[in-house]
């Protein structure tokens, strides 16, 4: 039996959360189904707005999961990026289809593991930072002529528990 | 409806080998490895890498102790099935997919039908968007095919799969007929939807031996010798449709939790877990849709193949009025166990369906009060379903459930849980 997804959904409509989804009940209580998709997700326009809130309460999906479908999760483990506040323990929400830049937090497979940095382009120079106070002991990773870097992802927030 | 009548066009968005792309989005190191995914209790490959098929003969379906050796000689790594990590990606799949079109069918977990009718675009570059967008955002690899009917869509996708001139995106709607047919000569009918090996050999004994012979053989006579569906089929395949997208969701009729044993079973207590178990999950699924169920059904038997006779019974039980409640639907289960366990059987798989099943509404209420405790209970089954979701799948259950599941499915190669389980995500270094 085909599955059907629901027509007429503007795919941020959809309000997918991380991990199995608690949605704060909307106050029209419908379930949105292909039936009623038009009275649905006019009530929808009508509650949400890009803000960050959902039906009068502060969603932290709509603020930090700007695009559901290509954001993951990932914690950090080592301390090479403290100075940029990404400390063992922090969560980080990676998007997948953000644009890396110079400047950016990237997540990049290395080896065999994913590491996080940040990524310096100048030129032809390519290079993956960590943010240290001891920089020293966390020397650059540098790509040059043929390497290839593979950028996973970029990392748009991080989440500490105090 | 338009009222300007358009050609109806449809395409098809198949990820390509998708359980070994979802291994791969989270171990870019296996980029060009054979991967094969093992079925539930690693008894066979059920999924492939484009690499594994190429290296080694592998058949769908054959067992994986009879091909181990071979395959790791080869380097093919293996992976038990993560239907939790495939679920996830498939959403977001899917979800990517709904901002192409107005009207989507998920047809299965990695294909989805996507009503491209009155979208008036150059299909080959808005399949290519189509096709960048999901490798963007989830890093599964896809191929589309657009028609003007479904089962033209589906063979579009399969030559934008095996062709690599399509470098991933077949549109047959602007196809000029000479090179349409020249294609369809050269597929064998195999590769048509809906057209399996024995009814092929049967249409090969006419002379119809390719697509296009197919496409051109005369409906009527079709019908008459092959009966309606492959009429249906012959006029797909000329551009009419026949099966539109199926645009509202069936009621389901029923949840089902079942599953294999990882190892035989022939323990009364051992199966009463297991039951358990299975109502727990059966129920938590019927109440995330807001249904309640009117009967309940349980079976268990051994494996067909076991030297034992076989031995395979079922028992349903209708109930004094509907519940979505978990003890209840537990307890008429283990009656039901009770009443088809036989002993000296060794239990390969068992399970419970929860079937009739009606929305909250429709509820009655019944001269025994079998609800009587309702609310209350309803408000215990949201709390132990909401512990569930936040915590691990299990960490709150019935009594009788058990505490070792040593009946639960073999997986040895299975992966991390990458996107739903905090404790198995990826970490940063």
């Amino acid at each position: 039996m085909p599955i059907i997804v629901s027509p007429n959904l503007p795919v941020n409509a959809v309000r997918v959360s991380l991990h199995p989804p608690h949605f704060s009940l909307p106050l029209y209580g419908g379930k949105v189904s292909a039936a009623q998709s038009r009275w649905a997700s006019a009530a929808q326009d009508y509650m949400d707005d890009d803000f960050g809130v959902l039906g009068g309460r502060l969603d932290l999906n709509v603020r930090f999961v700007t695009n559901p479908p290509s954001t993951f999760v990932m914690p950090v483990d080592g301390d090479s990026m403290i100075k940029a506040g990404l400390f063992p323990g922090t969560i980080a929400i990676i998007d997948k289809n953000a644009d890396a830049k110079s400047g950016s937090i990237v997540v990049v497979w290395y080896g065999d593991k994913y590491i996080v940095k940040r990524l310096y382009i100048k030129g032809n120079i390519v290079k993956l930072r960590s943010e240290h106070p001891k920089i020293r002991e966390y020397p650059p990773i540098l790509f040059k002529g043929d390497d290839e870097l593979v950028i996973w992802g970029v990392v748009k927030h991080g989440i500490n528990t105090y | 409806m338009a009222l300007i009548p358009t050609k109806r066009v449809f395409a098809l968005c198949d990820a390509n080998s998708f359980y070994a792309s979802c291994e791969k989005v989270f171990r870019p190191d296996l980029e060009g490895k054979p991967i094969v995914v093992l079925s539930n209790n690693d008894g066979c490959v059920v999924a492939q890498s484009k690499e594994a098929k190429e290296i080694l003969e592998i058949y769908m379906c054959r067992p994986w102790h009879e091909l181990q050796d071979d395959a790791e000689r080869l380097g093919v790594i293996c992976f038990s099935s993560n239907y939790e990590l495939y679920g996830n990606m498939s959403n977001r799949f899917m979800q990517t997919l709904s901002q192409f079109t107005f009207r989507q069918e998920v047809y299965s977990i990695d294909e989805s039908f996507l009503d491209m009718t009155g979208i008036n675009r150059d299909y080959s570059k808005y399949g290519l968007e189509i096709k960048d967008t999901v490798k963007r955002w989830t890093g599964l690899p896809i191929c589309v095919g657009f028609g003007h009917s479904k089962t033209l869509a589906k063979l579009a996708n399969h030559i934008a799969k095996k062709q690599d001139r399509f470098n991933g995106v077949c549109d047959l709607t602007t196809m000029s007929p000479s090179d349409l047919d020249q294609i369809m000569e050269s597929l064998p009918i195999s590769k048509v939807w809906g057209i399996g090996s024995r009814l092929e050999l049967k249409l090969n004994a006419v002379g119809i031996n390719n697509v296009l012979r197919l496409k051109r053989a005369d409906p009527k006579r079709i019908r008459d010798e092959f009966g309606v569906l492959l009429e249906r089929t012959i006029n797909e395949l000329n551009g009419q449709v026949m099966l539109d997208m199926e645009d509202r969701l069936p009621e389901a009729k029923q949840v089902m939790s079942s599953r294999s044993f990882g190892a035989r079973v022939s323990d009364f207590e051992e199966l009463k877990q297991a039951i358990a178990y299975h109502a727990g999950m059966a129920a938590e699924r019927m109440r995330a849709k807001g249904l309640y169920t009117n009967a309940i059904y349980v079976f268990a038997q051994n494996s067909p193949f076991d030297k034992a006779a076989f031995y395979g019974k079922s028992l349903t039980i209708g109930l004094p009025s509907p519940t979505d409640n978990t003890m209840q639907i537990n307890q008429a289960a283990q009656w039901l166990l009770k009443r088809i366990f036989k002993p000296g059987i060794y239990y390969q798989k068992a399970g419970v369906m929860l079937m009739g099943l009606v929305p909250k509404a429709g509820q009655q209420g019944d001269l025994f009060d079998y609800n009587a405790n309702h609310i209350k209970k309803t408000k215990l089954m949201e709390t132990m379903d909401a512990l569930n979701r936040k915590y691990a799948k299990g960490t709150i259950r019935l009594g009788g459930e058990g505490l070792t599941k040593d009946w639960k499915m073999r997986r040895n190669f299975k992966s991390p849980n990458y996107t739903g389980n905090w404790n198995e995500l990826p970490r940063l270094y």
